[in-house]
């Protein structure tokens, strides 16, 4: 496609307001320490100092002509970033999806999308692997059957992108604004960067080096203006454990506005139904233990999900944890990785992946339905929920990197909105709250559970929320640090059935410190002491059994931190 | 524990000729594979093999995984002959006072931690032969050299249950004592923490 946005949109938007995300001065890089009050220069040492800067606004920062019109004066920008007032389009989408073009793939990119429109997917990442044959030929070959899906399927925003094998470490997903150079920028970004080729999948320094070096190559497309917008998620973060702290922190650090976070929860979440009516694997297809090239401080549990979450997210005080406690934003989502969808008819329809780059349309398969198969289409299962201001690829986009999201697994939630409150101020998720020292802080947490049954043709019952806090601690000494010890589940609320769940939890004064909160909740079904111990986390998700683990009868929400720092 | 061979805890076994031995094994699966071949290739040539482990390391020009193998008999200038013809042209091989190859440094950590006990993932070990479908727990600590049998981030495993060992166990040293790590599985039952063929990314799940 040759234009920026696909013009025959049923969302009426514009090409020429870019959600702009407002900053309070001192946050925003975009205005210089010389032209900032003595106030706001005070607060922008303290967030330094405490590692929070750099952070969000940095990343906003760089993307193009946004940030610095919100700068436009210390005046104007310091009444902060506030909530619109009608709240936020909350869009479920989900950024992890391989179609025939992937060598374990089978479906069209519209059988995706069609499937994502009906179980209520607003935007979708289509991410083929990259290999030989995708850098040569899918990446080109998949954009027009993108194209032609966004014009079938109206209501739903379908990106292009691809599924990085990540130098050195796992695999990643990477996308961009829709735009006449989406396939160029993708394509010269595989071949120069990808794992699958030019030796660059083995652990070392250099490839280590290559992985960041293809972050800053996406900053620059961006701050070139050859894409509107590109970013970068880690996928399936601790499967095989070679996705070291280093690693997660140094990307994260070569470009703050493109690598973004983590999954969450990895997808494959059908693997561990128990056979023969299941695949009988591990959940995620988490099965696996260490190898040469993983990093040698993760523990044997870290390689199995939790709950269907990835151990770093799950571990109340684990790597996730010590990412917020720096002050790094740092986002999880949720995602499907649909390759082959359990208990679905199709089959490929020839095995000419290899030669062609990508396998013939699926046909109907008379041997009945794939038990061996372990994943969901996107929105059966798994969601990744943002806030966006409108309905555009760019709002997308500005909300992940906001971190102005939440997760859920079999619909467990309606809706969910949280804010922190301080000396009449808020933020929504993903936001630093600015108080001084002994403000009163609170969590605002208003929480519709699901109304309507799920795609397993249930209604969860969501059974209890759970607040965790931690202190920030600012930026770490050890880049391999992978715990945060003072963050703990502070509060537990026991809740029923009902259309709205609203409650204020008192968080004390503000102190010296300034902290973190995030909030996680599940139906209850499957709870137990957390790894570090029940005075961290006295009823958390539970180590998944490999061969027998119901992915229906284990339903959590996770959210992301909000931060409040004192003045 | 109950061995083979009760001498496995007397100084002569102490004495044992431990030899770590380098191909650059870009993966437990390829490590195992070259230990069997290095154990079939020995007991050919007829050297006794006690024990043999696997070890991963971050030394060298890449992340690999080396083997290590601990030769009982009298002889050790005979076994390392024997050994050093059995791995011929492998990237390094190393025993007390001795080495061969380019860069030893890892098949001698390997070789350090399997003499001593407080490291290696055990491939060959006494009674590894009746550790095929399922057994319990009792029965495996008591037909094999495994000394403890760990539910992993639990503690240790009830005697009674059922392990299904998938024909696959590769306990660990540690601190002097072989254990195997297992977790939970469908109908009360334990598996071995080590799946015997690694899930790999980038291919069909089934």
């Amino acid at each position: 496609m040759s234009s920026d946005h696909p013009h025959d949109h049923a969302h009426p938007h514009t090409h020429d307001h870019t959600p702009v995300e407002e900053l309070p001065a001192a946050l925003d890089m975009g205005v210089p320490d010389s032209e900032l009050p003595p106030s706001a220069l005070g607060r922008r040492r303290f967030l330094q100092s405490a590692g929070l800067l750099g952070a969000g606004a940095a990343a906003l920062n760089v993307m193009g002509a946004g940030a610095a019109a919100a700068a436009e004066t210390p005046a104007r920008s310091a009444r902060g970033a506030k909530v619109p007032k009608n709240g936020y389009t909350w869009l479920a989408g989900d950024h992890h999806i391989h179609t025939q073009y992937s060598p374990d793939g089978l479906y069209r990119v519209i059988d995706q999308v069609q499937h994502g429109n009906a179980y209520g997917m607003d935007w979708l990442v289509i991410t083929d692997h990259g290999t030989a044959q995708h850098t040569r030929i899918g990446v080109e070959r998949v954009n027009p059957d993108i194209v032609a899906a966004r014009r079938a399927i109206k209501d739903t925003l379908v990106f292009q992108g691809l599924e990085w094998n990540i130098p050195a470490a796992e695999h990643g997903t990477v996308f961009v604004h829709p735009g006449r150079n989406e396939v160029s920028v993708l394509k010269q970004f595989e071949t120069d960067y990808d794992g699958s080729g030019g030796g660059r999948s083995a652990a070392s320094p250099a490839n280590e080096q290559a992985a960041r070096n293809g972050l800053i190559f996406l900053q620059q497309a961006v701050t070139e203006k050859r894409v509107q917008d590109a970013m970068f998620f880690a996928n399936h973060p601790a499967r095989n454990g070679i996705d070291s702290p280093h690693e997660i922190r140094g990307w994260r650090d070569a470009a703050p506005a493109i690598a973004l976070g983590f999954e969450g929860a990895p997808g494959h979440q059908a693997a561990g139904l128990p056979a023969p009516a299941g695949p009988g694997a591990a959940r995620g297809f988490y099965g696996n233990s260490p190898r040469p090239d993983s990093f040698p401080g993760y523990p044997p549990e870290s390689y199995r999900t939790f709950g269907g979450f990835d151990w770093m997210t799950s571990t109340v005080g684990g790597l996730w944890d010590s990412l917020i406690a720096e002050g790094k934003p740092w986002w999880i989502t949720a995602n499907s990785d649909s390759h082959r969808n359990y208990a679905d008819t199709a089959q490929r329809g020839d095995e000419g992946f290899a030669t062609n780059g990508f396998y013939a349309d699926p046909i109907y398969d008379p041997a009945g339905p794939n038990r061996t198969a372990g994943d969901y289409f996107p929105g059966f299962y798994s969601r990744t929920h943002v806030g966006a201001r409108d309905f555009s690829y760019a709002a997308v986009m500005a909300a992940l990197r906001a971190g102005r999201s939440w997760v859920d697994h079999g619909r467990l939630l309606e809706s969910l909105d949280v804010r922190l409150r301080a000396g009449g101020k808020e933020v929504p998720l993903g936001g630093t709250l600015t108080a001084k020292r002994g403000t009163p802080v609170t969590l605002s947490i208003r929480i519709m559970p699901a109304q309507l049954p799920n795609w397993s043709s249930f209604l969860p019952q969501l059974k209890k929320i759970d607040v965790i806090r931690g202190a920030i601690t600012g930026p770490v000494t050890d880049q391999d640090a992978l715990a945060a010890p003072n963050t703990r589940v502070v509060r537990s609320y026991e809740v029923g059935a009902s259309r709205v769940i609203t409650l204020n939890y008192a968080l004390g004064r503000l102190d010296d410190q300034g902290f973190y909160v995030r909030l996680r909740g599940s139906d209850a079904k499957r709870v137990g002491v957390g790894l570090n111990g029940a005075s961290v986390d006295p009823s958390g998700p539970v180590q998944d059994v490999v061969g027998d683990a119901d992915p229906w009868n284990d339903l959590w929400f996770y959210t992301n931190p909000m931060w409040i720092l004192p003045v | 524990m109950t061995l083979g061979t009760t001498e496995a805890s007397t100084p002569t076994t102490r004495r044992a000729l431990v030899v770590g031995v380098d191909v650059l094994s870009p993966t437990v699966v390829a490590a195992d594979a070259a230990t069997r071949q290095l154990v079939r290739d020995l007991t050919t040539a007829g050297i006794e093999v006690r024990t043999a482990a696997t070890h991963l390391t971050q030394l060298g020009p890449r992340p690999h995984a080396t083997v290590s193998v601990e030769l009982p008999g009298l002889d050790p200038d005979h076994e390392w002959r024997a050994l050093l013809a059995a791995t011929e042209g492998a990237y390094a091989v190393w025993a007390p006072d001795r080495e061969a190859g380019a860069d030893s440094l890892s098949a001698r950590a390997g070789a350090l931690v399997h003499a001593d006990r407080t490291g290696g993932r055990a491939v060959r070990f006494p009674g590894v032969e009746a550790l095929v479908g399922s057994l319990t727990v009792a029965q495996v600590l008591a037909q094999s050299g495994i000394d403890r049998v760990v539910v992993m981030s639990l503690g240790d495993a009830d005697p009674a249950t059922t392990v299904r060992t998938r024909d696959h166990v590769r306990p660990v040293w540690r601190a002097g004592s072989l254990e195997l790590m297992v977790e939970h599985a469908v109908d009360a039952t334990l598996v071995p923490y080590e799946i015997p063929v690694p899930v790999s990314c980038c291919v069909d799940h089934g």
